[in-house]
């Protein structure tokens, strides 16, 4: 199977787990072109995996990784400019489900990218622990006790209310 | 399921269906082209060190115990700076019009979208198809740009008022035209001793022997013909690219080349047609047709010189045509081969191959 055949085929899914992963139409493409680039690289490689879709994926996730490591010290760019804190509504007004959501997709966000990747293999892929350890290189203990903490921080957050999340208290 | 993995799934389900609906296939053909580039790069680098090594080499070891043997292609190569199988000089190309640029203005990743992100040169084609998307350089008024196109295209834009040579952004811009080419070169670069140095450096290269000037078609498909595109050995082998019936690129290949090519041909399956791989990926304009002709030095046979015609198109019969009517099928690793070696046929690049 050459390159574009397989990316004919499995390119789409690629797309949209980069953006799952990284939230962003353009970095999920620049993602999707980094991981491509090194498989293409290691072309004969993946040929011969037994899955070659897990090889590719993990190609992405630690791409993924990488470019977050990478942006962590510089700006992070983002699509819109979210509105100040507390320039909405307070609590009785209907649009506390929307900012409820909001919420959550911003506890996600601030959980370290790692433990998000886990949340997103295990959520969105479908993944079992072994297939998410093997994609991040990691123990199976490693990413239960990930997924778990990650999924008690988040519990906490959307329980904590949404006034609170906004004073700028530690992730 | 726990609440909050109920809304984790939401969550992701969400962002997957906000996932651009990109052109992933042309992201392959840009990740491939880079990772030749590399590899190109590398050999070059590795070639120099030898080149370097039997220089050394001829200086100090005494003059009887070098071989002297030397093949010499029977395609001869355009007389000029380039030829043979030097290693070639970074270069923009475009029906014999070569403008020397560097290697990292001919990245296929400098262009996104038709539009430069980074220093580029690239040819600007009327019958190209680019990726539906809108990109915006962060700093266009730092990126320098070097481009070749059809003079017919171009006189649009030229027309009867001039261009200013300063841009709004500051840029200078300059322009040439070389009538053997029938090309406009136009150069627009934030300074302006770099951009009169790039567009002092146009040159032209006459077509090599073999290149007619004008597309030419081999005899029809004969079904009957037996045997194979390709009998004997080959030696040498030209690569000659035309758009819309006229010579674009034109490629003397070294012996690796050659070897890859005629690999290629013998494995393509016999007929005509469009393998649906291939025919999925074409992003050619209704009307438009891409043609190479490969010209192979076959000294074994009664006849030295073996001309094959190689017709693609948006799914219309394509595929390898000897002169007496024998019959190959495109197969993808044939077109991305010759993409790569001649890419005059532009309606590949960005998802094939690239310019």
């Amino acid at each position: 199977m050459e390159l574009e055949e397989y990316v004919a085929a499995r390119g789409p899914a690629l797309l949209r787990l980069a953006h799952v992963l990284c939230g962003d139409a353009h970095r999920a493409q620049d993602l999707v072109q980094t991981a491509l680039v090194d498989a293409f690289r290691h072309w004969r490689r993946v040929q011969r995996a037994d899955h070659p879709d897990a090889y590719v994926r993990r190609i992405l996730v630690n791409a993924h990784l990488a470019a977050v490591r990478k942006r962590s010290s510089g700006e992070v760019p983002v699509g819109e400019v979210p509105e100040p804190d507390g320039a909405g509504p307070d609590g009785a007004d209907p649009a506390d489900g929307v900012a409820g959501r909001d919420g959550f997709r911003a506890a996600l966000d601030g959980l370290p990218p790692r433990a998000r990747t886990v949340l997103v293999l295990r959520y969105w892929s479908d993944l079992d622990d072994v297939a998410i350890a093997d994609a991040l290189g990691v123990s199976r203990v490693t990413v239960r006790a990930t997924a778990s903490r990650a999924l008690a921080t988040l519990r906490e957050r959307a329980a904590t209310p949404a006034t609170t999340t906004t004073t700028g208290e530690a992730p | 399921m726990s609440d909050v993995e109920a809304r984790l799934r939401d969550t992701f389900a969400a962002e997957a269906a906000a996932a651009p609906d990109a052109d992933v296939v042309a992201l392959a053909a840009v990740a491939r082209g880079r990772v030749r580039r590399e590899r190109r790069r590398r050999a070059a680098v590795g070639a120099a060190a030898l080149g370097t090594l039997v220089v050394v080499a001829a200086v100090l070891v005494p003059r009887s115990w070098s071989t002297g043997a030397t093949v010499v292609p029977a395609v001869r190569a355009p007389s000029g700076p380039s030829t043979g199988t030097a290693p070639e000089q970074p270069a923009l190309r475009f029906r014999g019009a070569v403008v020397p640029v560097p290697a990292a203005y001919l990245d296929p990743a400098a262009v996104r979208c038709g539009t430069p992100v980074a220093d580029a040169a690239y040819v600007a084609r009327e019958d190209q198809a680019t990726r539906a998307c809108l990109e915006t350089p962060e700093h266009p008024e730092r990126i320098t740009t070097v481009v070749l196109e059809d003079a017919t295209t171009a006189d649009g834009a030229l027309g009867a008022v001039p261009w200013p040579r300063m841009m709004p952004d500051g840029r200078t811009r300059v322009w040439t035209r070389l009538p053997e080419a029938d090309v406009v070169l136009t150069v627009v670069s934030p300074d302006p001793a770099l951009a009169e140095r790039l567009l002092g450096g146009l040159r032209f290269e006459p077509a090599p022997d073999g290149c007619p000037a004008e597309a030419i078609r081999t005899a029809d498909a004969d079904p009957l013909a037996e045997g194979g595109l390709l009998r004997g050995r080959v030696t040498a082998a030209l690569v000659c690219s035309y758009t819309r019936g006229r010579l674009d690129t034109t490629r003397v290949l070294s012996a690796n080349e050659s070897a890859t090519l005629t690999t290629r041909l013998r494995a393509a399956p016999p007929g005509l047609g469009t393998p649906e791989p291939f025919c999925a990926t074409v992003r050619l304009r209704p009307g438009y047709e891409a043609h190479w002709l490969l010209v192979l030095d076959t000294p074994e046979g009664v006849t030295p010189r073996t001309t094959l015609h190689v017709a693609a198109g948006p799914c219309v019969a394509s595929g390898v045509t000897a002169p007496d009517g024998a019959t190959a099928r495109l197969t993808s690793d044939l077109v991305s081969l010759l993409t790569t070696l001649a890419p005059g046929p532009s309606s590949f690049s960005g998802v094939v191959g690239g310019t």
